[in-house]
């Protein structure tokens, strides 16, 4: 048995489709290890939810193997769903007419709970994410956040070792969203020891929740690694933004001549400003020469530094290999 | 057991959530005894020769209408039931749980299984108590063992029906055939022999014709299971026929679904 939480070797899969088949995922490999803070980031479509889903058991992979848990996804399915809780992305996945209560009680049952324990564990639930003033309200009336936080509930009820979250935070106003990241990480990793693989669109969730994280982009996973340093190998200062003081014309011909620089762009312009984006090919940037054109045109500098895009500079990159 | 239960429950919480549609169901069924005792009536002096075997007419009436009734809820309610978790988007949730796939796919049709049953006693209890139903010759354990039969058969085709939901979303194709063969070919208000020879070939394609034939020879007369060794083979047959045929079916829809990725669509 492994000692990974989470593994996948060259794992594909092809949707079928009108006319052949949608290659959702290409050859993923991923490690992850147990009490670790995973994240998959990347646009849509690019396969998080596919990724995730087949690690829940829900979609069969085309080719390749995954394990949870020490347990292979297709051949011990039953035991990786013993030991895993998803967080589903749509909150819309419980029965409306029934309360809250009534719909923990029942899932907890399918996870083998006896009747007493199942009530005592939804009961605890319902306490710690204080939904208990609407344990007995049917759940057709909570609010989103109401909602995803009975989601995260159900995926805890029988104490997975890990755990699955497709978006949990979409759609919830930001002050809810704040605490449910904080439940996420304080609460089940840093506390409970938990692993957790969780997929969003924020970058700021992913740079402040994840100790890893996945960049997943059109169905291949392009990096691994910590946010921090993910963010600091791509952006590399390859592009710098110049913010300059006033119009200035012709400027970006003299800067398009200097060592090492591949273009210059104007990211904006007005009477008062214009804001240039200098990218260069390597992370050498000829900074007395800059400086030099910079006095010769005589134009004011008002702002210069690395054009700092964070775990995005990734996405925009055509190959990256960390 | 727990999870039995637990599906159990959930489904009669959700059923009485709608308490008009709930309570109006009892009513309706408890108002079809009502008019198969007031069709009895009015037919009574003017009865068929098909029916000299059997017994009296309203006794025939209520042994077809609450059998077939329940025997055509395992025909629909396996895809109906999916369709519902589909909708409401709790099939998913359902199948990462440590619960079997075929169980958290099937088990949301067990209360309405269960209500079927006791809505069936009731109707009978009805029968007999208010409009002289007469049972008084009933070979009951020839009638159990011939609707455990009729019931295994149906639920298979039934089977069949959900896995057609899991693939195509909807039960359609196989929806139509329950109220054909309810109303028309399965012999719930007149005898199979009173319909034209054709029809009688599909009728005796449909194990509710011979399930409907044999328990009423059970009920009315207190055939024993010897002297209906013909409808216990014929129902057994379709049993092995229809049994394999829809868990293999099923097997296939669930493993497509999982392959395709379309397990939790609608």
């Amino acid at each position: 048995m492994s000692h990974l939480a989470i593994a996948a070797s060259a794992l594909t899969h092809a949707f079928p489709a009108a006319r052949g088949s949608v290659q959702a995922l290409r050859g993923v490999d991923l490690r992850i290890e147990p009490g670790q803070f995973f994240g998959l980031f990347g646009p849509n479509g690019a396969g998080k939810t596919t990724l995730i889903r087949i690690l829940a058991t829900l979609i069969r992979p085309t080719s390749g193997t995954a394990q949870v848990h020490g347990f292979d996804v297709v051949r011990q399915a039953a035991q990786v769903r013993a030991h895993i809780g998803l967080v589903f992305s749509n909150e819309n996945t419980f029965y409306g007419r029934l309360t809250g209560r009534q719909n923990l009680e029942f899932f907890a049952a399918l996870q083998n709970l006896p009747r007493r324990a199942a009530r005592r564990r939804a009961a605890e639930l319902l306490e710690f994410f204080s939904l208990t003033p609407a344990a007995q309200v049917p759940f057709q009336t909570y609010s989103t956040g109401m909602r995803q936080k009975l989601n995260v509930a159900r995926a805890l009820l029988h104490n997975p070792p890990v755990l699955f979250l497709d978006e949990p935070t979409k759609g919830m106003d930001v002050l809810s969203a704040e605490n449910l990241r904080s439940l996420l990480r304080m609460e089940l990793v840093e506390r409970q020891h938990r692993t957790v693989m969780l997929t969003t669109h924020d970058l700021e969730e992913m740079e402040t929740l994840c100790d890893q994280v996945g960049i997943l982009d059109h169905g291949q996973l392009r990096a691994v690694g910590a946010p921090a340093d993910l963010i600091r190998e791509a952006s590399a200062s390859v592009v710098y933004r110049l913010e300059l003081v006033g119009r200035v014309n012709g400027f970006t011909r003299h800067l398009s001549n200097l060592p090492n620089v591949q273009s210059v762009t104007v990211a904006s312009q007005t009477e008062h400003a214009t804001v240039l984006d200098l990218t260069f090919a390597d992370s050498h940037t000829p900074e007395s020469e800059l400086w030099q054109a910079i006095l010769a045109q005589n134009v004011k500098v008002k702002r210069f530094g690395p054009k700092d895009d964070g775990l995005a500079t990734l996405l925009k990159r055509p190959e990256q290999n960390v | 057991m727990t999870k039995l239960l637990a599906f159990l429950q959930r489904g009669f919480l959700h059923a009485s959530s709608y308490r008009l549609n709930f309570f109006g169901a009892y009513l309706g069924t408890a108002l079809s005894v009502v008019f198969f005792a007031i069709l009895a009536q009015f037919y009574g002096n003017a009865r068929s020769a098909a029916l000299a075997p059997y017994g009296d007419y309203f006794t025939f009436l209520l042994i077809g209408g609450v059998f077939a009734r329940y025997l055509s809820l395992g025909l629909r309610n396996f895809g109906r039931e999916l369709e519902l978790e589909l909708a409401v988007g709790t099939l998913e949730p359902m199948l990462v749980t440590a619960t079997a796939p075929a169980l958290a796919l099937l088990g949301p049709s067990l209360w309405t299984l269960l209500e079927g049953l006791l809505l069936m006693l009731g109707q009978l209890a009805l029968g007999i108590l208010f409009f002289n139903a007469d049972f008084s010759h009933a070979n009951w354990l020839s009638a159990l063992t011939l609707a455990a039969l009729a019931f295994v058969a149906l639920n298979a085709w039934g089977l069949l029906s959900a896995a057609f939901v899991l693939v195509f979303k909807r039960a359609e194709p196989l929806g139509w055939l329950v109220d054909v063969t309810l109303f028309m070919l399965a012999g719930v208000y007149f005898p199979v022999s009173v319909m034209p020879r054709v029809l009688q070939v599909v009728a005796y394609a449909l194990p509710l014709s011979h399930a409907l034939e044999g328990l009423r020879f059970a009920l009315m007369r207190g055939d024993s299971l010897s002297a209906l060794a013909r409808y216990v083979f014929i129902l057994l047959g379709f049993d092995v026929l229809l049994l394999p045929l829809s868990l293999v079916a099923f097997r296939a829809a669930l493993n497509h679904v999982k392959r395709a990725g379309s397990l939790g669509h609608y």
